[in-house]
């Protein structure tokens, strides 16, 4: 099925066949590590009023002080939390039935849109590096182009080998269509029935 | 030892507060300009905005429960050690 999603350059006869997003291990890996420090000032807190007897007395401008602080605190660290779920959310690598994109946001304002022809790509590889990333099939697809972005790479996406299957089943009907623009329709039927194919198992092997 | 009004303590507290809601509008405006999913980016925003709620309420809440019209007496620690020609 292809997927009803706003792209950057969206033309009208195009679709987004697959779109892919690091694997949801980056941002639960990164909001661990936020928990882990959220959680030390309760540790020490109750360390050291179990080691010195110490009590918060509520209503006192101390008690309002320590609470100022600690909102303080959980706010950057909430707002942290939701700059990494953006970082996470908004970096996108989107197959259509025309080109690949791949969408960077990096902070507030940095936003990178590289973007080629399935046409000019020549190569894609993919590899998965760790005991992490095999444990939960995800890695790195490598695409190389013709174009001025020589080389594009989809980080940490989940099961990179069925995407570069999917690329390049996808390519191969961009071929096929150039070799043979009388069989057009034919060969894009065939071609798209097979990424809609590799897409329905990449939606139910949960990635 | 120090003596200053208690109302500081709150002025510079709302001042910190202030430039990290700013942030986090900045960063709200942000997701909801590039998020590609409809429902998911009203759903993490709703989630972070709810969060915000949350801190700046019970910041308020504990601020209203005091009085901030006193001086406060910051004690420091004493210098003794520091004998200059002595």
């Amino acid at each position: 099925m292809p997927h009803d999603i706003n792209f950057p350059g969206r033309e009208p006869d195009e679709h987004a066949v697959e779109v892919f997003h690091r694997h949801w291990f980056v941002f639960v890996r990164s909001a661990f590590v936020l928990v882990l420090i959220g959680a030390a000032p309760w540790i020490v807190m109750l360390l050291w009023s179990h080691i010195t007897s110490w009590t918060l007395a509520s209503g006192t401008l101390g008690y309002t002080v320590i609470i100022f602080l600690g909102a303080l605190y959980y706010l950057f660290l909430w707002i942290l939390l939701y700059g990494y779920w953006l970082d996470y959310y908004l970096d996108a690598f989107i197959v259509t039935n025309k080109r690949i994109v791949d969408i960077e946001q990096s902070g507030l304002f940095g936003r990178t849109v590289a973007e080629e022809r399935l046409s000019r790509i020549q190569d894609v590889t993919s590899d998965t590096n760790g005991i992490v990333a095999t444990a939960l099939r995800f890695g790195n697809v490598y695409i190389q182009t013709a174009g001025k972005t020589e080389r594009f790479i989809f980080q940490q996406v989940p099961h990179p080998e069925k995407v570069a299957r999917m690329i390049l089943e996808l390519t191969d009907k961009i071929d096929d269509r150039l070799e043979h623009p009388g069989d057009s329709s034919k060969v894009v039927e065939k071609h798209e029935h097979t990424a809609f194919e590799l897409h329905d198992q990449l939606t139910k092997s949960g990635q | 030892m120090i003596q200053l009004p208690a109302i500081w303590i709150l002025y510079a507290f709302m001042a910190l507060g202030a430039v990290l809601l700013v942030l986090a509008i900045a960063y709200l405006l942000v997701g909801l300009r590039h998020g590609s999913h409809m429902g998911l980016t009203v759903l993490s925003s709703g989630i972070f905005v709810f969060g915000l709620g949350v801190i700046v309420w019970m910041s308020v809440t504990t601020a209203q429960s005091i009085s901030w019209t006193n001086n406060v007496t910051i004690p420091l620690p004493s210098m003794n050690f520091i004998n200059f020609g002595s």
